[in-house]
């Protein structure tokens, strides 16, 4: 799966999570960030963990990425690192 | 490079320019707000005969608003002025910031000289010229008596204005100190004098205090209000006042300053958590420096070596080339040498303008502007200078015509308009030099906004439109047009171009958006649909923040509890009471700003102890009862030790599942599908944790140890039981739902405690209880507090349309917060429109800036010098003999001096006109004075109507007979009218005339009072009481304190004097009172206790207001707040229109004051109306019929009653509407008014709200006329004396009509009815039944009956009349016909 296809997954996951007024701004973009630009609440974090598991499966381990960050990287989170992280635990 | 600090926030008051935007927009159109002196200020005689040369300077003219600061008004009065403006300007700063603000780490530092200033001056006046005035009198006038003395020393001090009770309120440090107190601010505050570098040293030393770590936030600047002729003479000594009364910074003519005033204060934070927390930032400060002169200069002549110290160091530690400079903000002081000095240290240090070209940097100084404002000019310079750079304007500096020749060898030259910024690196230095030879200089940085929402500000813009089409409403948006009709909503904050860009593509999608970016479009609004709003009340999480002082100030409240929980660790017991309490005023606070918005829920509920402020909201528990409750909340009776929750990212039944085989741990709040919390042992929430992250779930330890909603928390249950088996209960005004049983609480107040005890141990069930909320048809979610249940409402019901918003956020400032959520509601069609308009004002005190020179006026005697004392001729014959004929010409000649005199001396003043402004805000007593019961925080002033007491306008009139003479006093007044009530809400402003009149003094209110005051030179000795004893006397049926528990009477704690009452006779009532200290309130007591005795006695009309007074006699001054006065009560007779009474007062046997014929007017009510104005929130006047439909007919004839009954109803803004229509109309909509009012209440009361006040229901008119109430289909109408009032549920219709029966002409039936119509029957009665019967389907239908005809009667059947298909209800009532109809066909 390439870069781009991981993108547009977790584009689908956002989207049925948040709706599609996510697209309204623009495409999402590695560069897009989940809490400037998406304004992800904490419980949609919780539910695209939920989804990324249901499309990636178990070895994608959302949860444990995460929680070895500081709050402030949390904070600066964009996509495109989320999209690094998944190619790297398929690879 | 030193920290670099960033200016978020800024707030000033300088001559011109009440607030920031005012100055800005000032000072780039180069407004000159340089003055005369105004009146007030300074005695003209100062610039007369070789005093002062210069007459002009630079004044403000400040307003303060002491309720909004928690400062009593009377207090407000006398404290030094500058203090309060400075409190002002730094409320006026933060506001502008909208940044959280960290209490325990904010530093205030205020720049404040040591002057003459007002207070000071009033107080020297008062405790020492007042004395020396005295002293002097006696040495010059050895022979004048010490009474005469006394009496001028006294009259001077009367007038040398407020001294207030807190003289130590003048202590100057106080400038900074009341700031940290009033807004509660715990880091350092404190005053510095730097003469005019003040301001610039408070801003170089908040930047250390930031750049250390002291502080995290420093409120820094300059305040100085001075203009006191002292202060002036000493620059007129100096020579460097202008004689021209010009200030020319930089100009070939310059000759001095003239003296401005004012105060500007600027809110700093470290650049770096200016850009984290995304807060807007004006400009950054980059670097700054000091010096002083040392040995080289002297106070007039300056050298340039400590400025260019002060320059070098500013520009070194900001590590910028000064050669990139934009725009210096000079010290400028437009004396020659002064000038010179600058120039060349700014030439030195700059250097020339290079040969290369280029454009010359500006150079300027705001005193050009508003004058010097001395500790202040630093502030007025660097806040100019932030604006020039957030702006990209270079502003323009005034009169330099001719440019002084050393401004040719700088870089810089003077601009005369304001002019775009290079595309220079935007770079300025800002200079301040002080007497005494300190230096300070700041170097200030442009700077990209950081945000990415772009600014915030205090108020943001807020934009809301409505139309037919996303295309009409995309259109609006371009011309910014708000408010158009239309089904489709919508609303955004702050249209930037970006904003306005991406709202074009949300209208484009033609899909709801609510809330993303700050934009809310509902094409179908939520209310529209029939959906209704709730509140949710959040509980403790994890973490708080609020800033909500502007929404405090807004309201006119302090609460403590919300900044203290901010800073409280919830990880501590004793703290997360604290936490605990925060939560709960913040969430009351939130309900007071809501209702304010004028947002009604349909429901509430709360998350876990969110609930309790849930009960207190919905006021299940009585109003009154609420701070008892909050105060005896059982003291650390949270915490159950050992015991912790964790927050896990995955459902109940998911959570549930790993709990398997673990002890002592449970499920204890379902939040929403993806979170919940379980509580237990701390071993096995550990081990859950485990198996959780095991399988991916996302967990959070709380930080508290307590363990609400387990079974854990059983065995500490016994100080909630008795908490509440204490607590009064009521049916809750507004369905409360439990999270316990999903479901509203019951009535039962045993069931309700029952389930409360249950909340504690069981689960918080809220995903279920948000879907039983949405099944009941709640679509929209007010968050009352901060917290994530907007979240967890979001996840719950994800794919169902519907709107969540928080009331408070750790973003934005509270206001700011509540703008998103009128947005929010507006374009959901919750807020019928967005009207702007101003927030009721309250009273705002002028600020005395000035203190004129003390007249005495006549309130002191006069005298006449006369010649001296005959010489003593020592027994000399001869001697004797030639000073007898001097004696004798002397006197001869003092005859004919005197006779002189006789004839030209002007005449005693025999006039007088006093002014007095009256308002709750200057007389906050006047707040317990008021005709109007309403909602507890019910927040329009006017809906209460205080008024002034008829006997607070005796003692006025009192005053003013005895300023006219003062050498006398008042001994009674005769034949005293009121006219009028008056009320003081707004603020009004009386003219009191006295006229001498022979030996009386005429006292006259124009419009509303008038009496005769007999004055003497003494009071006549007091004689014993001669009232005759009461008739058939007995006990009285309750106490006095009853008598205003119970209603008796309107009158709130200041007026409240009787204290026992009884005996009560066949003619009369005795009491005794206790003198309270507000005006009147002793003889307005007399009066209470006479109007009880014709409540108590008569069944009719029972309501009476004093109207006359034949006589008062009085036999000594009044007496002393605190003291006892017994009162008898004798009635002299009670007609139909007035009752009439003997009063005397007396202690100890001794009369005070004897009243002779006081007359009450009474009112003409019965007892549904007297039920109505005692307990207004379950009575009402309308009477309930068949079908539903309310009755209201006149009980009054009156007009003055009916106007009794129109304010009770009516809230401001519908009293405006009242007002604006003719006398005629008036009356029918009035009525029609009321039948809706109590037609809703009934509505509302059958579903089970209990208090509901006719105040709370807002009746409104929609575009085509139909009256429109929240949430209900509504329908009215009137004829001649009656009005009827239906309404019906949302969704479905309501339609009634009245109709006269009497006779119609051919001609009208003819056009009226159709021939098939006709066939049905004939006759007046008839006519109006079919007539009635098709206006109500009309009505219900929304369209109007625009054509008779195209609304047939198709059948008739009894007194049921179909039209069209529709079968509509009739009924006769005397001479009138009713229709009415709850649904169409």
């Amino acid at each position: 799966m390439s870069n781009d296809e991981i993108l547009r997954t977790i584009e689908d996951c956002l989207v049925e999570i948040a709706g599609d007024e996510l697209l309204v701004a623009g495409p999402i973009t590695p560069a897009t960030s989940f809490n400037a630009d998406l304004e992800l609440e904490s419980i949609e974090f919780v539910a695209l963990a939920e989804k990324l598991q249901q499309r990636f499966g178990s070895s994608v381990d959302f949860v444990g990425w995460i929680s070895k960050k500081e709050l402030d990287q949390i904070i600066a989170l964009t996509v495109g690192e989320l999209v690094e992280f998944i190619g790297s635990c398929r690879s | 490079m030193t920290e670099p600090v960033a200016i978020v926030g800024m707030g000033a008051v300088f001559p011109g320019a009440p607030d920031l935007g005012t100055f800005w927009s000032n000072l780039e159109r180069g407004v000159d707000a340089i003055s005369d002196v105004p009146p007030g200020r300074i005695d003209p005689v100062y610039f007369q005969d070789g005093g002062i040369a210069c007459t002009r300077g630079g004044f403000v003219d400040a307003t303060f608003d002491p309720i909004a600061f928690g400062i009593m008004p009377l207090a407000a009065a006398s404290a030094e002025p500058d203090q309060l403006l400075a409190l002002h300007v730094a409320a006026a700063a933060l506001d502008d910031a909208g940044v959280t603000v960290p209490r325990e780490r904010t530093a205030v530092i205020l720049g404040r000289g040591g002057y003459l200033t007002p207070g000071i001056v009033r107080l020297t006046n008062r405790v020492r010229t007042s004395q020396q005035l005295a002293t002097t009198l006696r040495e010059v006038l050895p022979d004048l008596d010490r009474e005469t003395v006394a009496k001028i020393r006294a009259a001077f001090e009367a007038r040398s204005g407020e001294l207030g009770n807190d003289a130590i309120g003048l202590v100057p440090n106080l400038a900074a100190s009341r700031i940290a107190n009033r807004l509660d601010l715990r880091g350092p505050a404190y005053t510095i004098d730097a003469a005019c570098a003040s301001s610039l040293i408070a801003v170089d030393q908040a930047c250390r205090e930031l750049a250390d770590r002291r502080a995290d936030l420093a409120i820094a600047g300059g305040v100085h209000v001075c203009h006191d002729v002292t202060f002036w003479s000493v620059f007129a000594q100096l020579g460097a006042l202008s004689k021209t009364s010009q200030i020319r910074p930089f100009d070939r003519k310059a000759d001095g300053i003239v003296i401005g005033e004012g105060a500007g204060l600027v809110v700093l934070k470290r650049l770096a958590d200016a850009e984290r927390d995304g807060d807007r930032v004006y400009a950054v400060i980059a670097g700054t420096g000091t010096s002083s002169d040392g040995r080289e200069s002297s106070a007039m002549r300056p050298r340039a070596d400590g400025p260019l110290a002060a320059i070098g160091d500013a520009w070194r530690a900001a590590a910028r080339d000064p050669a990139t400079v934009g725009l210096i903000e000079a010290h400028g002081t437009a004396t020659p040498t002064g000038d010179e000095v600058e120039l060349g240290a700014l030439a030195q240090f700059f250097g020339a303008f290079p040969s290369s070209g280029g454009v010359r940097a500006g150079l300027g100084s705001v005193k050009s502007m508003i004058g010097h404002a001395m500790p202040a000019a630093g502030a007025a310079g660097l806040i100019k200078t932030a604006l020039a750079l957030h702006h990209g304007v270079v502003p323009p500096s005034l009169h330099c015509d001719e440019p002084n020749a050393a401004l040719a060898p700088t870089r810089f030259r003077v601009l005369g308009k304001a002019e775009p910024w290079p595309e220079l690196p935007k770079l300025a230095g800002v200079s301040a030099f002080g007497f005494g030879g300190i230096n300070a200089h700041v170097v200030v940085e442009a700077h990209a906004s950081s945000s990415r929402r772009g600014t915030r500000s205090r108020r943001p813009e807020l934009l809301a439109l409505a139309g037919d089409s996303p295309a009409e409403l995309a259109s609006a948006l371009d011309t910014h047009r708000s408010g158009a009709r239309g089904r489709m909503r919508f609303a955004m904050i702050d249209p930037t171009p970006e904003r306005i860009a991406l709202a074009k593509k949300v209208l484009d999608r033609g899909k709801a958006w609510r809330g993303n970016n700050d934009i809310w479009f509902a094409p179908q609004p939520l209310a529209a649909t029939g959906g209704t709003l709730a509140f949710v009340c959040p509980g403790v999480e994890a973490t708080f923040a609020a800033n909500t002082d502007d929404v405090q100030r807004d309201l006119g409240v302090t609460v403590p509890e919300i900044g203290a929980a901010s800073s409280a660790n919830a990880a501590n017991s004793l703290e997360l009471e604290t936490r605990g309490a925060g939560v709960f005023a913040l969430g009351r606070l939130l309900a007071a700003a809501m209702r304010r918005m004028g947002v009604q829920p349909a429901a509430i509920a709360g998350h876990s102890l969110g609930e309790w402020t849930g009960m207190v909201i919905s006021e299940l528990i009585p109003a009154d009862s609420i701070d008892a409750f909050v105060r005896d909340l059982p003291a650390g009776s949270l915490e159950v030790p050992d015991v912790v929750f964790a927050a896990v990212g995955c459902s109940a039944a998911g959570a549930r599942e790993a709990l398997d085989g673990l002890a002592q741990i449970a499920v204890s709040h379902d939040n929403c599908p993806h979170q919940s919390i379980v509580c237990g042992k701390r071993e096995s929430v550990v081990a859950a944790i485990g198996r959780l992250g095991g399988r991916g779930v996302l967990c959070q330890e709380l930080p508290f140890k307590s363990g609400f909603h387990s079974p854990l928390f059983a065995e500490y249950l016994g100080l909630h039981r008795r908490h509440l088996a204490e607590l009064p209960l009521q049916r809750a005004r507004i369905p409360l739902w439990s999270a316990t049983t999903c479901a509203p609480y019951p009535d039962d107040p045993a069931e309700v405690r029952a389930l409360a005890i249950r909340h504690l141990v069981e689960p918080v069930r809220f995903r279920e209880l948000l879907d039983a909320m949405y099944a009941s048809g709640v679509r929209a979610f007010v968050q009352l507090g901060v917290g994530s249940l907007a979240s967890f409402v979001g996840d719950t019901l994800r794919g169902k349309e519907h709107l969540a918003i928080t009331a408070a956020s750790d973003k934005h400032a509270g206001l700011a917060q509540l703008a998103r959520v009128r947005a929010a509601l507006f374009a959901d069609g919750f807020l019928a429109e967005l009207d702007d308009a101003a927030p009721p004002s309250r009273g705002k005190l002028k600020l005395a800036l000035g203190v004129p020179l003390v007249t005495l006026g006549d309130s002191a005697p006069r005298i006449a010098l006369d010649s001296a004392k005959p010489a003593d001729a020592g027994g000399d014959p001869i001697l004797g003999e030639l000073l007898a004929t001097l004696d004798e010409a002397a006197q001869a000649s003092r005859a004919v001096v005197d006779a002189y005199r006789a004839r030209t001396k002007p005449a005693p003043p025999s006039e007088l006109v006093v002014k007095r402004a009256l308002g709750v805000a200057t007389d906050p007593y006047l707040l317990d004075h008021c005709f109007y019961r309403q909602p507890p925080d019910w927040p329009i002033v006017g809906d209460r109507y205080p008024v002034v007491p008829m006997t607070m306008t005796l003692g006025m009139m009192l005053d003013a007979a005895r300023e006219l003479r003062p050498e006398l006093v008042p001994i009674g007044l005769d034949d005293i009218r009121a006219l009028r009530w008056m009320a003081v809400e707004p603020a009004v402003s009386i003219e009191i005339r006295a006229k001498l009149d022979g030996d009386l003094v005429d006292v006259e209110i124009p419009g509303y009072a008038r009496a005769m005051v007999r004055m003497a030179a003494q009071y006549p000795a007091p004689p014993p009481p001669s009232l005759p004893p009461l008739r058939e006397p007995r006990p009285a049926p309750h106490t006095a304190r009853e008598m205003y528990d119970h209603r008796w009477m309107f009158h709130g704690p200041a007026y409240q004097g009787v204290v026992d009452m009884g005996p009560v006779g066949a003619d009369g009532v005795d009491g005794v009172i206790e003198t309270l200290p507000a005006p009147g309130a002793l003889l307005d007591c007399a009066g209470q206790l006479m109007g009880w005795w014709v409540m108590h006695t008569e069944t009719r009309d029972r309501l009476a207001m004093p109207v006359h007074v034949e006589r008062v006699e009085l036999f000594g001054p009044h007496p002393a707040a605190g003291s006892r006065i017994a009162c008898n009560v004798r009635m002299r007779g009670v007609d139909a229109k007035d009752a009439r009474a003997d009063l005397q007062l007396h202690a100890g046997h001794r009369v005070w004051a004897r009243i002779t014929g006081w007359t009450d007017r009474r009112f003409d009510s019965d007892d549904a109306v007297w039920r109505v104005l005692m307990y207004p929130e379950t009575n009402a006047l309308g009477v309930r019929g068949p079908g539903g439909v309310v009755t209201m007919t006149e009980h009054w004839t009156g007009a003055a009653s009916r106007e009794l009954m129109m304010r009770r109803y009516l809230t401001e803004r519908e009293r405006a509407d009242y007002e604006a229509l003719g006398p005629r109309a008036r009356r029918g909509w009035l009525l029609g008014r009321m039948a809706a009012k109590d037609a809703v209440r009934f509505h509302h009361w059958d579903s089970g709200v209990g208090l509901i006040w006719p105040a709370e229901i807002g009746v409104s008119n929609a575009a085509s006329g139909q009256p429109i109430v929240d949430g209900l289909a509504l329908s009215i109408a009137h004829k001649d004396g009656t009005a009827v009032a239906l309404v019906a549920e949302h969704g479905s219709s309501a339609g009634v009509d009245l109709e006269k029966i009497e006779p119609r002409a051919e001609s009208f039936v003819a056009v009226a009815f159709t021939d098939r119509e006709r066939s049905l029957g004939a006759g007046d009665e008839f006519y109006a039944r079919v007539w009635a019967a098709k206006e109500a389907v009309a009505k219900a239908r929304g369209t109007g009956m625009t054509n008779p005809k195209a609304f047939e009667a198709t059948a008739i059947d009894g007194a049921r009349v179909k039209i069209g298909e529709t079968w509509v209800d009739t009924r006769r009532d005397g001479d009138y016909m009713i229709a009415w109809v709850n649904h169409v066909e």
